[in-house]
């Protein structure tokens, strides 16, 4: 993947600006709203208002528009995945896309997901490195 | 003392069937409140049979939540379940409630109050997690959270009548809060909230909540609750699982608790609540005492065994009933005897529309717009009214409300056969 993605910790400080910038039923190209999304729930947040906009007609897309946010959104899911920064963020991204993508794209997800995986460290040592000791969290 | 040998709860795991994922017991949220008052109620629900509510008494509750959540995947963007929303078991032709409908309304409305337009949302969301000793699982019916994934809101929508705990004392609330804190450890403030419609509001607020953050917790009135930190929760609730899962055969019965044990049909606990009760209002010279010597704490306890029993009771009768169905007849150890006989059921007017209109003929307009809601009471209510009759009279060559009813509506009405129980001896 090339896409120099900004840190986790600046990811998040970023996401609530990104989002607050993110178009509102007007006429920017929502697929570069979601190529663009600092972090996963950020996409989250940008799917919905576009779902949204479905839902009460203020967004009428041809086929071919649609499809190509459709896209868009599988695309950046992957790139977040393979740049995920813990195995929590992993978890949250795959467990959540699950329930969004269609069949091809989970298994695509899948594949990125369990290499990103053996190279992050566990939940339990991401949560002691946060200063967070849960009884019962194992290695 | 706390049993932390995982080989106890193997062995007692499957020595008494509860439902258990690698060796450890499957604790619900929603089995918090019971199993940390009564941890004994576990293993009773599990061996010695349950006790539901009738599947018509679910329905509503059912289809309120199906309801809800399918507006805000539908119309707000919210993420279903995996494999997408389970339509609830009711039957096709069901009709909810106006009262229902408003229900949705309500909930809906504050779900994305806290959703805004700038939260992602997510419903009837499935939670796991595997603590050491057992498994904590849970299915939140509503959860929305922000851009940077550092704050979270969550609601639980309560469609029934008795008052659920608020939000600030609620276990099952704190069950979801720590599943969700242990799923995105990047939470920095949750708001967890009880949504319950039905509430009366004399009664108490319709919406409790509490909001944790790294300082403690807050209810909803702004009023300071606890000084535990947000992520010092986990280790919190397990600790209180823990102690209670240690004393796996204490039964413990008592108001909060009892309300939606499962087991209470066999429970000790309750048996002994029974005859307490039972010793309470039976003995003369209590009531003589109570009367006489002004005991409020005794008559108070009175109430409270009533309250806390009155829905058994209830339920325990239409259970004997589908027994009754089976067996014919019931002979208790002191010789009493139950069994059912054939009745008529109350009255039912068959088509309302058709009574409506005789109705708005024989009646003056303002009369007639007294009995719009078809109600048989209502209507001889109206009628005695009406035509100056009284409600009922013995003498039968004189007019009366009942009378008259038969006259106008009698056609239409209608009594389903149905089984009363018979109890001989008492």
């Amino acid at each position: 993947m090339n896409n120099p993605l900004p840190t986790i910790a600046n990811s998040r400080q970023s996401s609530q600006a990104f989002y607050a910038n993110s178009p509102v039923y007007d006429k920017r190209s929502w697929r570069d709203v979601f190529k663009t999304a600092p972090s996963f729930s950020a996409l989250l947040v940008v799917r919905r208002r576009l779902l949204v906009g479905l839902a009460t007609g203020k967004l009428r897309p041809e086929a071919k528009t649609a499809r190509k946010w459709i896209d868009a959104f599988e695309s950046r899911v992957m790139e977040l995945a393979a740049n995920a920064q813990t195995a929590g963020e992993l978890c949250f991204i795959v467990n959540t896309s699950r329930r969004l993508l269609l069949d091809d794209a989970i298994s695509q997800l899948n594949k990125i997901a369990v290499a990103r995986f053996a190279a992050l460290p566990s939940p339990a040592q991401q949560l002691r490195a946060n200063g967070i000791a849960i009884q019962g969290v194992t290695d | 003392m706390v049993i932390n040998n995982l080989q106890f709860w193997q062995q007692f795991g499957s020595k008494f069937g509860l439902p258990m994922k690698n060796g450890k017991p499957v604790i619900r949220c929603s089995s918090l409140d019971t199993i940390i008052s009564c941890p004994g109620s576990l293993i009773l629900a599990h061996t010695l049979g349950t006790v539901r509510e009738s599947k018509e008494d679910s329905w509503e509750g059912s289809w309120c939540h199906y309801e809800s959540a399918r507006r805000l995947v539908e119309i707000h963007g919210a993420i279903p379940p995996e494999g997408g929303l389970d339509r609830p078991d009711i039957p096709a032709d069901y009709l909810p409630s106006s009262f229902a409908g408003w229900m949705v309304d309500f909930y809906v409305a504050h779900c994305l109050e806290d959703a805004g337009s700038e939260n992602a949302i997510e419903v009837e969301c499935e939670l796991l997690h595997e603590f050491e000793f057992f498994w904590l699982s849970g299915h939140s019916d509503f959860n929305a959270i922000n851009a940077d994934c550092t704050e979270l809101w969550f609601n639980d929508l309560k469609t029934c009548v008795n008052v659920v705990d608020a939000a600030g004392e609620n276990w099952q609330v704190l069950g979801y809060l720590v599943l969700f804190l242990l799923q995105w450890p990047t939470i920095k403030r949750a708001h967890g909230r009880i949504i319950q419609p039905r509430m009366k509001e004399e009664v108490g607020p319709r919406v409790t909540g509490i909001t944790v953050d790294e300082n403690g917790s807050v209810d909803h009135e702004g009023e300071f609750i606890s000084d535990v930190p947000l992520h010092d929760l986990p280790a919190f609730l397990e600790g209180k699982v823990m102690e209670a899962l240690s004393n796996p055969y204490l039964v413990r019965s008592g108001f909060k608790q009892c309300r939606w044990c499962d087991a209470w049909l066999k429970c000790p606990a309750i048996k002994e609540e029974i005859q307490t009760m039972k010793e309470v209002l039976l003995t003369d010279d209590l009531l003589t005492q109570l009367k006489t010597k002004d005991n409020d704490q005794a008559l108070a306890e009175v109430i409270v065994a009533r309250k806390l029993l009155s829905s058994k009771f209830n339920s325990a009768a239409e259970l004997i009933k589908s027994r009754l169905e089976v067996v014919t007849k019931i002979i208790t150890e002191s010789g009493i005897e139950m069994f059912l006989i054939d009745s008529q059921g109350n009255r039912k007017i068959n088509d309302t529309e058709t009574a409506w209109e005789i109705l708005a003929e024989a009646l003056p307009a303002e009369y007639a717009y007294q009995c719009i809601g078809v109600n048989i009471g209502e209507v001889e209510g109206v009628l005695a009214k009406a035509f100056k009759i009284p409600k009922k009279t013995t003498k039968a060559d004189k007019m009366d409300a009942a009378k008259k009813f038969e006259a106008l509506l009698g056609p239409l009405v209608k009594r389903d056969p149905t089984k009363t129980l018979i109890i001989k001896g008492l």
